[in-house]
């Protein structure tokens, strides 16, 4: 009902637009749909479409063939066709490109093909209709690796990466944002309530400075000497040695009041002794009449320490003649440790404690501190407003540890870590009123919002100024300013991570192991320098709100002085990065030596794997996966005549076979482009001393040469890419798999924006909208779930 | 009598005054004995290769005890009584019944679960419950971890696995639940401290009693939330909170049982993170198994020497290619010979496995004649991606088992029916496991 309803109130001609622009962006070249053809006439549709299927696809996507894993025999009627419109869709792309049929088959005159798409396209519409914005299913989503840290860094200023020791997070439709493959397995949550506890004792640290005063008397000690007036004394050279045990490591200040006894002609001298080693030497100027104290300062680990202070200028002269020129010795008060002087970092909700006052001491006090930077707290890690009951239950951590005799800090560390392994924190939960009704849809209130948006954009919780904006309930009057704000913000830098590392594959990088003979100029340096180029490259099209064309054409990137010599580019002495101008060969995402790298096998560069990648990151198109048995290049066709083929020729004979030449057709031109840049990306003209072929045609008879070339093919195709590029942050964003229904809101967004395609526009486009702003429940349909398992199951 | 947390946080709070070890001990050794008494020191360890086999050089020709050694297996000459190889044994489940490519994801997924796997990137994921699961909820009263999950690959991080199915059914092959892999810890270092370290002895009991007490409280609160939110969820969502109650349980288990942690830490030095040589990296797996078995931390573990799909190259072999691409050698000698060697490497740090575990005493057995090990792969013949006569040994003398025969087993025999087989020994009253109902003869 609610989705009617929002479809109502939506004036008529904006879906009708809408529609129209979604027509207009599968069209391509065959352009929108005249006024007649929005009446569909059944009919004589419905077999026009249904003969063309038969005549020009069923003699190899049929049930026995199945080529391409495709078969088509069993849709006999449009009700079967709509019932299965995304794959049908894929037809359509297909066809539309000229891809198929397959030239050496029987081409369908212009006039059928035609009608064909026209008929598609119709009955594809009908399959939509209704969905428009469907924001569909999103599973609860739990933080991911990535988004722990994050936040965890957010929420405490703590930067040690507490996730590190987590499992992988499994990957589902490409993303670890997937929450139906996020488990939570034992293991994880094991690995929570540790890492909750390691992070309480980090943001609230105990005994925050530590103040020991030991009597020199009292301590052990080496050397003669003995004790008169409290002073103790070191008549021969020794120390005296205290053993504190330090709980909070830093910089602290060892305190010694002392003077001497002076006789011959130096001073005496007192070391610092640190665990054994002598560390500093002071002058002991000071007589008795006015003893000083001395002031070493050193750093100390967590733990037991030695420390000492020792008298090393022992002097004895009984035949000097003045009485009091012939002993010199060492008189000492105390040793005083304070410190650290200078903590690690205080953590924000130290911060926060601090903010109201100095540390408190009296329980009284002590409570109402606690109540108000837990308020304060769980409201930020819930990240929404909580309520009397929760409260109480965080504040009932602290209690009980108050009432057990334990500290202010062990109090908020035992709350702290309740927080962190609360499902309310690990989680993101969405609640519906309707959670099992497929067609409650409902826009997500403020606090829900702008948790999406900023794990979105953010990996982490909402700052400040959203929360607060939610809590106003003014966050949606200000949605567009906010998403700007936040892309703004140095944190989308996060985002832009993530996603090309997933989008873009550039993880994959992590794991390329180039052979190190063929390719030795490789190492762990150039391997980052790799990934950050493109990652900067990324965030700066964002930033500057580019074109996201500009990921083909750029005429600009970015170097450090590891890359510039990789890419035989002027040296760069410093060790900054710098944006310079592209060389002529080499620009846009494809000329980037990471995804160049990333595409290649251990030993050579893989046309198949670079073409794979196009069709799959940039242009949306995934290829079917290969045929078991067929993948592999022939090891016969290794020589012909006795000579060595190049690995063209190789592939070209692999193409012979049809049920290879049918994806292969349209891989491997693609890759074939760019092989005069080598396993690592580098420049290599030549190849064994021949010039390297880089022309191709594509199965619609286009013909290219060189990355410049594939550059004017993939700009021929550029709505598909920024529709793949739409699409695959949609899935980032929202968790999900990608819906048919999804195309109707990124085709008006692509439209909106054509012909610049500025990106950061399109992204704010793509989050305000309601697929991103509402959710909806969840079909109730546990039965179909049940059938299915019973046909594969046991 | 029921021990229940209360039970044991007071017992917590005298942990050293009294004697009650004894008194929590005994509940745990009656439920043991409820078990098939002859079997009630029985563990099991399943070991997945990925990408098959090359299968000329591992099945024997003859059957029997006096088969020959083909080159694969000969690396195992030594520990020839110490193993049996079972020949003949499909995986059905594995294939595509319809839902096309993507092999290497479902050879992983039901290698253990004996269980078609449901074709999704990532929403209604399914497979089944894994036999080491099935098992480890029967043994798990007697031991502090119900199984340890050991792999060497991490998870893939972006892209697709496999042909449209979700990187969880081509990372894992133990399942907790059929919607749930269990993830598995590829660091000898987080391993062995989660398996040995015991910081808490540090403590005095007081403090112990506290921090069990503080724990148990947030558990138990963490268990409220969760209830609650789940009222209120969706099916998918309640789904995942039923996932976390679970782990929640199994930690409060795990805290309950620290107890049984085994007061000497092991001879073995704290391990690296993860060694460069791969072989190290075995080793030390296999040690860890090993460590865990002797002291009985756990009695069930897996281990996936290798993501399905995996693409590792062996440098240090000789081969510089990857492993699946050149699983798909097209008829290549040279291909297969690499392969093979591939192969030969898996079996030969299985082998010194083996020899480690009979050097293990205890008692006046080796821990070897305490454990059955099934070790193979969920592919037959890596070039043609299929399912049937795969390579599978089973090696130990738990249960008493006699080995050292290579048996064939006819037509469609599942290597479901040796699961069953193994459940039988732990006192597993199921009817069904995967598509087998029967199991399978061993001797």
């Amino acid at each position: 009902m609610i989705l009617l309803k929002t479809f109502m109130k939506t004036p008529k001609n904006l879906i009708l637009s809408a529609l129209a622009l979604l027509m207009i962006a599968v069209t391509g070249p065959f352009l929108a749909l005249r006024a007649q053809d929005q009446k569909p006439h059944k009919a004589s549709n419905e077999a026009q479409v249904l003969t063309f299927v038969k005549d020009h696809c069923l003699a190899c996507h049929n049930a026995q063939d199945r080529l391409g894993e495709l078969d088509l025999s069993a849709f006999k009627s449009k009700a079967q066709v709509v019932a299965k419109a995304g794959l049908w869709l894929r037809v359509l792309e297909r066809v539309e490109a000229g891809d198929m049929p397959p030239e050496d088959s029987q081409r369908p005159n212009k006039a059928h093909s035609q009608a064909f798409l026209k008929g598609l396209r119709l009955w594809l519409r009908e399959a939509h209709k209704g969905h428009a914005q469907d924001p569909g299913r999103v599973t609860v989503r739990r933080l991911n690796r990535a988004e722990y840290n994050y936040s965890i860094e957010d929420l405490l200023g703590l930067d040690h990466k507490p996730a590190k020791d987590f499992p992988d997070d499994d990957v589902g439709y490409g993303f670890d944002t997937v929450g139906d493959v996020l488990s939570i397995p034992p293991l994880l949550l094991e690995r929570y309530f540790e890492a909750a506890e390691t992070i309480a004792r980090k943001a609230v640290r105990d005994h925050r400075r530590l103040k020991i005063r030991w009597q020199a008397e009292e301590l052990p000690r080496t050397g003669r000497g003995n004790a008169r007036d409290g002073w103790a004394w070191l008549s021969t050279n020794g120390q005296f040695t205290a053993r504190p045990l330090i709980q909070w490591p830093g910089q602290y200040h060892l305190r010694v009041r002392a003077f001497a006894q002076q006789a011959g002609r130096a001073k005496a001298r007192m070391a610092l002794r640190h665990n054994g080693d002598r560390r500093a030497y002071k002058t002991v100027a000071a007589e008795r009449s006015q003893p000083k104290t001395y002031t070493f300062t050193l750093t100390l680990t967590r733990g037991r320490h030695e420390l000492g202070a020792e008298f090393t200028n022992d002097y004895w002269n009984p035949k000097a003649k003045n009485r009091k020129d012939r002993d010199r010795n060492l008189a000492i008060d105390w040793l005083e440790l304070e410190g650290p002087i200078k903590p690690t970092r205080d953590s924000l909700l130290e911060r926060q404690i601090l903010s109201h006052g100095p540390w408190p001491e009296d329980r009284k006090d002590a409570d109402q501190r606690a109540q108000v930077v837990l308020r304060w707290l769980t409201r930020r890690a819930f990240r929404r407003p909580i309520t009397d009951s929760e409260f109480k239950q965080v504040y009932g951590f602290y209690r009980r540890t108050r009432d057990g005799q334990e500290s202010f800090a062990k109090g908020l560390q035992n709350a702290l870590t309740y927080i962190l392994v609360s499902p309310h924190f690990l989680f993101r939960p969405e609640l519906d009123e309707q959670p099992n009704n497929d067609k409650a849809v409902r826009p997500l209130n403020d606090h829900e919002l702008a948790t999406r948006l900023s794990y979105g954009l953010w990996c982490s919780l909402p700052d400040k100024q959203l929360s607060d904006l939610a809590d106003s309930g003014q966050l949606r009057n200000q949605l567009t300013q906010q998403i700007r704000r936040m892309l703004d913000d140095p944190r989308s830098t996060r985002f832009m991570e993530q996603f090309t590392g997933q989008w873009l594959q550039l993880r994959r990088l992590q794991i390329a192991s180039p052979d190190p003979d063929l390719f030795p100029s490789f190492n762990e340096e150039l391997r980052q320098s790799m990934r950050i180029e493109t990652e900067k490259f990324f965030e700066t099209i964002v930033r500057e709100n580019r074109s996201a064309l500009d990921l083909i054409n750029a005429r600009f990137t970015f170097v450090n002085s590891t890359l510039a010599k990789h890419y035989g580019l002027r040296p760069i002495k410093d060790s900054r990065w710098h944006r310079v101008r592209a060389p002529k060969h080499r620009g846009g995402l494809l000329g980037h030596a990471s995804i160049l790298t990333l595409t290649s096998n251990p030993t050579r560069t893989s046309p198949v794997k670079r073409g794979k990648w196009l069709l799959e990151a940039l242009l949306d198109d995934p290829p079917p996966p290969p045929l078991p048995g067929t993948d592999s290049l022939s090891p016969k066709s290794e020589k012909k005549d006795g000579r060595l083929l190049s690995v063209r020729e190789r592939f070209e004979l692999h193409r012979q076979d049809k049920a290879c030449a049918v994806c292969h057709d349209r891989l491997d031109p693609l890759g074939f482009a760019l092989e005069r840049f080598d396993g690592l990306g580098a420049w290599r003209p030549k190849l064994r001393n021949k010039a390297i072929d880089v022309s191709g045609r594509l199965p619609n008879g286009d013909r290219f040469v060189g990355l410049t070339g594939l550059q004017n093919v993939l700009n021929k195709k550029s709505k598909n890419i920024v529709r793949g590029l739409l699409r695959q942050c949609l899935v980032y964003f929202l968790g999900r798999g990608s819906m048919a229904s999804d195309r109707l809101l990124i085709d008006a967004i692509v439209e909106r924006h054509a012909p610049h395609y500025r990106l950061r526009d399109l992204l704010v486009d793509l989050l305000k909208s309601d697929v991103v702003t509402k959710r909806r429940g969840q079909a109730a349909g546990p039965k179909k779930a049940e059938k299915n398992t019973k046909k594969k199951g046991q | 009598m029921n021990i229940t947390r209360r039970h044991v946080l007071k017992g917590f709070g005298a942990a050293l005054a009294l004697p009650f070890m004894e008194s929590l001990a005994r509940p745990f050794e009656l439920k043991m004995a409820e078990a098939a008494s002859a079997a009630s020191d029985l563990r099991l360890l399943f070991v997945f290769v990925p990408n098959g086999m090359h299968m000329p050089a591992w099945t024997p020709l003859k059957e029997g005890s006096d088969y020959v050694m083909p080159q694969t297996l000969a690396v195992l000459k030594d520990h020839r009584q110490d193993f049996s190889v079972l020949s003949g044994l499909d995986l059905d489940a594995a294939r595509a019944h319809g839902d096309g490519p993507g092999d290497h994801a479902r050879a992983s997924a039901a290698f253990l679960t004996g269980m078609h796997p449901r074709k999704t990137g990532g929403a209604k994921i399914k497979a089944g419950i894994s036999v080491d699961q099935v098992a480890a909820k029967l043994v798990a009263s007697s031991t502090q971890l119900p199984s340890l999950e050991l792999g060497l690959e991490r998870s893939r991080m972006s892209g697709s696995c496999d042909s449209g199915y979700s990187c969880a059914y081509s990372s894992n092959i133990s399942w907790r639940s059929s919607s749930s892999a269990n993830a598995k810890e590829i660091s000898p270092r987080r391993v062995f401290n989660r398996l040995f370290s015991n910081p808490e002895q540090r403590l005095s009991p007081k403090q112990r009693a506290r921090r069990s007490r503080t724990r148990s409280s947030i558990l138990d609160a963490v268990k409220e939330d969760a209830r609650s939110l789940s009222k209120k969820l969706g099916r998918s969502d309640k789904q995942k909170m039923e996932e976390y109650l679970d782990s929640v349980r199994e930690l409060e288990k795990r805290i309950q049982k620290s107890r049984l942690k085994p007061e000497k830490r092991p001879e073995l030095k704290t391990p690296r993170n993860i060694p460069k040589d791969m072989g190290q990296h075995i080793d030390l797996m296999y040690d860890l198994v090993r460590l865990a078995f002797q002291t009985k931390v756990t009695r069930v573990a897996t281990f996936m020497a290798g993501n399905a799909g995996s693409n590792r190259s062996y440098r240090f072999l000789g081969v510089r290619e990857g492993h699946h691409r050149l699983s798909h050698h097209g008829g290549d000698s040279k291909k297969q010979e690499k392969i093979a060697r591939i192969n030969r490497f898996h079996v030969e740090r299985f082998g010194r496995f083996l020899k480690t575990m009979k050097d293990t005493k205890i008692g006046d057995k080796s821990l070897l004649d305490k454990t059955l090990i099934v070790f193979g792969s969920g592919i037959g013949d890596g070039n043609r991606h299929n399912h049937t006569k795969l390579p599978i040994l089973l090696a130990g003398h738990g249960a008493g088992l006699k080995s050292g025969h290579h048996l064939r087993y006819k037509k469609g025999s599942s290597v479901c029916q040796l699961y069953v087989t193994l459940l039988r020994h732990l006192g597993w009253r199921g009817q069904r496991f995967g598509d087998a109902s029967r199991g399978l003869k061993l001797v």
